[in-house]
C-alpha cells in the first residue's frame, strides 16, 4: 500500500523515439515490445474507497489484451485512467503507468493530448451517443486528423477522413461522411466511431465494450476489423462484460470483481482452466445449450397469430413493411423465441401480439378471441391475460413507487379487492425469490437483478395466460441473467404461462425456448423447434447468424455452411 | 421544410390577431373610450362634447361593426389615430421604434455576452457554485435598482457615461447592461445546465479521448447541444424585453416605446397602447418564429420529423 512513495523512485523515461522499426518480433508473442504497462493502479473518487485496488497489466504490440468484469467491476473505470480520462474527481495513483516510454502519471493536460488520439485510440460503446450526433461522421473523423496534423488544409482533412472511412470496411466513404450518426447502421456507425479512433494511427486501441449495442453478425464483423487492427501491430486493451466475445479476440485476460482482478493469464486458461472461483462463475453462467428445466409442452393453444401484416410509412413518403404475413402459434407452457436484428419487425409482432397496434392485415386470437372483435372496454379488460416484461426496468417503472405500490396497482386491476392484495403481493414476491424488505423500496434503490424480478412479479400479478419477455435479460450481468433466466423457467413449469421471448441473443434463446421464429425484413424466415433449428439452420440468414454466436468452446457441435452463408 | 415555413408564418399571424382581438375587447371593457378621448372623468364633459366625439370616432356604431373596421384596418396597417398626439399610431410608434430597437439590441448583446461567458467558462466547473450566486443576483435584482446603482456609481459617481440619453453612443451603454444583465443572468443558468448536460455525453468523452482540448470539446462540441434550450429560453425572454424598456427608459429619460407607452397608458390615449400591445405580439411572434426555424439547423435530425 505504499504504492504513492514508490512514483518516486521510478527511473528516468526512457528518451522518446516511440515507433520502433516494424516486425521487430512476432506481434502477439509473449516477448514482443510492451507499450503500456501497468503496475498496482489505484483509483479512487472522492474521499470513498477506492474502486480499483492494485491492479496490474501489461500490453504488449500487436497483442490484444481483454479486461472482463461485471457492472461495477471497474472495468471501465480503469481504461479511462489510462488515457487520463477517469474524470476530475478521480485519484489515480500507481507505482507505474507508462506508455511506451512516457510516465502517464506525470503529464501536464497539454502533453495528455498529445498521447490521446496520437498514441492511444479510444473506442466507447454505442456510436450513436459516441459520435456528435449533429455532425456527421465525416466532420468527426475530420476534426479527429485536424487534432493530429494541424498542418493539413480543411480539404486534405476530408479527404484523409474519406480514407480512414474506407480502410475500416465502410462502403461508399465518400457518400457516408456527409451522414449523421443515425442515418447510418449500427455496424457502420461503430466502424466510423472506430475511423475516429485511428485517425493519429495509434498503435495502441482501447474499445471498452465494443460491439454491446450491435447484432450478433455485426458484432462478428467489428470483432474481425479488431483482428485487422491487431496483425496491422498495433495493442488492443478491449474492456467487456461477455467472457464469450472477447474470447475470439484475446491473447489474454484480466478477470475483475469489485476493483480487483481476480485472474489474469493466457486467455486460453482462463476460458478453459479458470482457477478462480468467481471466473468459473461466470463461465458457467453463460447460457450454453439448452435448459435443464424446460418442460414438455402439452397445454392448449393460447394465442394464435395468423398472417399479420403491418406498413409504416417513411418520413420521405416510401412505405417499409414492417410485419409480412407472420403467423405462428402459442401453447400454455410453451416458450417461443423470436430473433431477428434490430428493425427486423420483432418489436411490432409483439405490440400486434399485444392488442397494442393493429394489424393492417390478418387476425390475432388470445384465448380463442380476436382483438379485433372486441370492444375498447373489453379489449381493455382481456389485456390482462398478456402481459410484458422489458429489457429497461428502470424505465417500466414510475420511479417514485415503491414495489408494494407497483404490485397493488398490478393487483388493483384484475379487481381483487384491498383486503387480499397484502396476502398475493407475498405470494408474488416468494414466487419470484424476493424477501419482503423490498417492500418499501423505489426502483433505484435495488439492482438490476431485484428490478427484473419486480417486473416479473408485475408481469404475473393478473395470473397471465401469456408474457412478452422483450430482451429481458440483455441489461444484465451474466450471472444475474443466469439466475432471471431460471425463475422465467421455473415459473412456466408452476404456472403454465406461455412466454413470446425476444432476444437478439441466440444462447438465450437456445437456453429457454422450445420453439424459435427466426425474423428477417418482417418475414419469418425460419420457424421450427429449437434443436432442428440451430443444428440444421435451412435458411441462409439462420445459418449466419448460428454461425456468428460467440462461444467459449469450440463450435463442433453445430456446422457452420459458409457455402450458404450470405 | 418551406410548408414549414408557412405553416409557422400563419401561426405567427394567428398570434398577433389574436392579441388584437383581446386587446381590443379588453380597453373596452376599461371604459367609455369617448371619456378617454375628451380627457378622462376629471374633465368633466357635457353629455353633448360625448356624443360628439363619439360621432366623430364612430363610436356609435354597434360594437361587433367597429371591431371588424379595426380588425380591417389593422390588415391594411392603419392602427388608428393617436387621441393625445393625434397622428396615426404607426406614426407615433415608428418615430419611437429605433430607439427601443437600439436599446433591446444593446440589452440583447449584453445578455449573450454575459451568458456565453459566464456559461462556456464555468460549466462543470467549481468555479460554477460562484457564478451561479451572481447569475442568482443579476436575474433577481429589479431593473430599476439595478438601474440606479449603476447610475450612481458610473454615471454620478466615477462619471464614465452619461446619466441621461444623447447622440453620444456611450450613452447607451448604461440602459444595456440594466435592461441585459438579469436576462444574461436567467440564460446563464439555462446554458450552463444545458453544457453540463451536453458534457456527461459519451460523444464529448469520444472527443477528448481523440485528443481535442477543452475549448475545442465546448465550443465544437457541446455549445450545439445546449443552443436548443438557449434559444427557446430567449425567444420567452424577448417578449419580457417591452416591460423592461418601459422601467429602462423612464430611469435613463430615454425615447423610446417604452417611453410612449408609459405616456399613452397615464393619458388614456388607447390606440397608441393597442397598437404597441399589437407591435409587441408581432415582435415576440417574429422572434419565435426565428427561434423555431433555426432549430433543424441546429439539429438536422429535426428536419425529417418537420417533413
Amino acid at each position: 500500500m505504499s504504492t504513492a512513495s514508490d512514483t518516486q523512485t521510478r527511473t528516468a523515461p526512457a528518451p522518446a523515439d516511440p515507433r520502433p522499426s516494424a516486425g521487430a518480433s512476432a506481434p502477439g508473442s509473449q516477448d514482443s515490445e510492451v507499450l503500456l504497462s501497468v503496475e498496482n493502479l489505484r483509483i479512487g473518487f472522492g474521499h470513498d474507497e477506492p474502486v480499483v485496488h492494485n491492479s496490474s497489466f501489461q500490453l504488449r504490440r500487436g497483442q490484444c489484451l481483454a479486461i472482463v468484469g461485471e457492472s461495477g467491476s471497474g472495468k471501465s473505470v480503469t481504461a479511462r485512467a489510462v488515457i487520463g480520462l477517469a474524470g476530475r474527481r478521480a485519484r489515480v495513483e500507481a507505482a507505474r503507468l507508462e506508455l511506451d516510454g512516457i510516465d502517464l502519471l506525470r503529464l501536464s493536460e497539454r502533453r495528455w493530448r498529445e498521447v490521446r488520439g496520437n498514441r492511444i485510440g479510444f473506442v466507447l460503446q454505442d456510436a450513436l451517443v459516441s459520435l456528435d450526433p449533429l455532425r456527421t461522421v465525416g466532420a468527426e473523423v475530420s476534426e479527429a486528423v485536424g487534432a493530429h496534423h494541424p498542418e493539413l488544409t480543411k480539404a486534405q482533412r476530408k479527404q484523409r477522413a474519406i480514407e480512414l472511412l474506407g480502410s475500416v470496411g465502410i462502403p461508399d466513404p465518400e457518400l457516408r461522411a456527409e451522414q449523421l450518426a443515425h442515418e447510418l447502421s449500427g455496424g457502420l456507425r461503430q466502424r466510423a466511431l472506430i475511423a475516429t479512433a485511428l485517425a493519429g494511427d495509434p498503435d495502441v486501441i482501447i474499445a471498452d465494450e465494443p460491439t454491446t449495442a450491435l447484432d450478433v453478425t455485426v458484432q462478428a464483423q467489428i470483432l474481425e476489423l479488431f483482428d485487422e487492427l491487431k496483425s496491422e501491430g498495433r495493442a488492443l486493451l478491449v474492456i467487456s462484460h461477455d467472457l464469450a466475445v472477447v474470447g475470439r479476440l484475446a491473447d489474454r485476460i484480466a478477470v475483475m470483481r469489485n476493483g480487483r482482478i481476480v485472474e489474469h493469464d493466457d486467455s486460453d486458461r482462463v476460458l478453459f482452466a479458470p482457477e478462480d472461483d468467481y471466473t468459473r462463475m461466470l463461465i458457467d453462467a453463460v447460457p450454453e445449450g439448452r435448459s435443464p428445466a424446460l418442460g414438455e409442452v402439452t397445454g392448449p393453444v393460447v394465442a394464435r397469430v395468423e398472417a399479420v401484416e403491418k406498413t409504416f410509412a417513411s418520413p420521405d413518403g416510401s412505405v417499409r413493411n414492417a410485419v409480412d404475413g407472420v403467423s405462428f402459434e402459442l401453447r400454455a407452457g410453451e416458450t417461443l423465441g423470436l430473433v431477428g436484428e434490430s428493425g427486423s419487425g420483432k418489436t411490432t409482432t409483439a405490440r400486434i401480439l399485444l392488442g397494442l397496434t393493429a394489424p393492417d392485415a390478418g387476425r390475432v386470437e388470445i384465448d380463442g378471441t380476436a382483438w379485433a372483435d372486441l370492444s375498447r372496454g373489453a379489449r381493455i379488460a382481456h389485456r390482462r391475460s398478456v402481459q410484458t416484461v422489458y429489457q429497461d426496468t428502470l424505465g417500466s417503472f414510475d420511479p417514485r413507487y415503491s414495489v408494494e405500490k407497483i404490485l397493488h396497482e398490478a393487483l388493483g386491476v384484475t379487481g381483487l379487492p384491498r383486503s387480499a392484495r397484502r396476502a398475493r403481493t407475498a405470494q408474488l414476491l416468494d414466487a419470484v425469490g424476493l424477501s419482503r424488505t423490498v417492500l418499501g423500496r423505489r426502483p433505484l434503490d435495488m439492482s438490476g437483478g431485484q428490478r427484473q424480478r419486480v417486473a416479473i412479479a408485475r408481469a404475473l400479478a393478473p395470473q397471465p395466460r401469456i408474457i412478452v419477455c422483450d430482451e429481458p435479460v440483455s441489461a444484465l450481468d451474466v450471472s444475474i441473467q443466469a439466475q432471471v433466466l431460471d425463475l422465467l423457467t421455473e415459473l412456466q413449469r408452476e404456472t403454465g404461462v406461455a412466454y413470446l421471448f425476444i432476444s437478439h441473443d441466440l444462447s438465450v434463446i437456445n437456453h429457454v425456448s422450445h420453439r424459435v421464429l427466426v425474423m428477417k425484413s418482417g418475414r419469418v424466415v425460419e420457424h421450427g423447434e429449437v434443436e432442428d433449428v440451430f443444428t440444421r439452420p435451412q435458411h441462409p440468414y439462420t445459418a449466419e447468424l448460428v454461425a456468428a454466436i460467440p462461444r467459449l468452446h469450440a463450435p463442433a457441435e453445430i456446422p457452420i455452411r459458409k457455402d450458404t452463408a450470405l | 421544410m418551406l410548408r414549414l415555413i408557412i405553416m409557422r408564418l400563419l401561426a405567427a399571424v394567428g398570434v398577433v390577431l389574436g392579441a388584437a382581438v383581446v386587446t381590443f375587447f379588453a380597453t373596452r371593457a376599461m371604459g367609455d373610450p369617448a371619456l378617454a378621448i375628451a380627457g378622462g372623468p376629471e374633465s368633466q364633459p357635457t353629455p353633448e362634447v360625448l356624443a360628439q366625439i363619439r360621432a366623430d370616432y364612430g363610436l356609435d356604431d354597434p360594437l361587433v361593426v367597429q371591431f371588424l373596421a379595426y380588425l380591417g384596418n389593422l390588415l391594411t396597417g392603419d392602427l388608428g389615430t393617436s387621441y393625445r398626439l393625434e397622428v396615426p399610431v404607426t406614426a407615433a410608434i415608428g418615430e419611437q421604434l429605433p430607439s427601443t430597437l437600439l436599446l433591446a439590441l444593446g440589452a440583447a448583446v449584453v445578455a449573450v455576452i454575459v451568458s456565453f461567458v459566464l456559461a462556456l467558462a464555468t460549466a462543470g466547473r467549481p468555479s460554477r457554485k460562484a457564478s451561479g450566486v451572481l447569475e442568482l443576483a443579476f436575474a433577481s435584482t429589479p431593473v430599476f435598482w439595478l438601474g440606479l446603482l449603476l447610475l450612481s456609481l458610473f454615471s454620478y459617481g466615477l462619471g464614465w457615461f452619461p446619466s441621461i440619453s444623447t447622440s453620444d453612443p456611450r450613452s447607451l451603454v448604461l440602459p444595456s447592461v440594466t435592461l441585459g444583465l438579469p436576462i444574461g443572468g436567467l440564460l446563464t443558468q439555462v446554458l450552463r445546465t444545458a453544457l453540463e448536460e451536453a458534457l456527461e455525453q459519451p460523444f464529448v468523452l469520444s472527443a477528448r479521448a481523440r485528443g481535442l482540448g477543452e475549448a475545442a470539446v465546448r465550443l465544437r462540441h457541446a455549445l450545439r447541444h445546449s443552443l436548443i434550450p438557449y434559444l427557446t429560453m430567449s425567444g420567452y425572454v424577448a417578449g419580457a424585453l417591452l416591460g423592461g424598456a418601459v422601467i429602462t427608459e423612464t430611469l435613463f429619460n430615454r425615447q423610446g416605446i417604452g417611453s410612449l407607452l408609459l405616456s399613452s397608458v397615464t393619458t388614456q390615449d388607447l390606440p397608441v397602447v393597442m397598437g404597441i400591445v399589437v407591435l409587441s405580439a408581432a415582435i415576440f411572434a417574429l422572434v419565435n418564429l426565428l427561434v423555431d426555424l433555426s432549430y433543424p439547423i441546429i439539429d438536422r435530425r429535426l428536419k425529417e420529423h418537420a417533413a
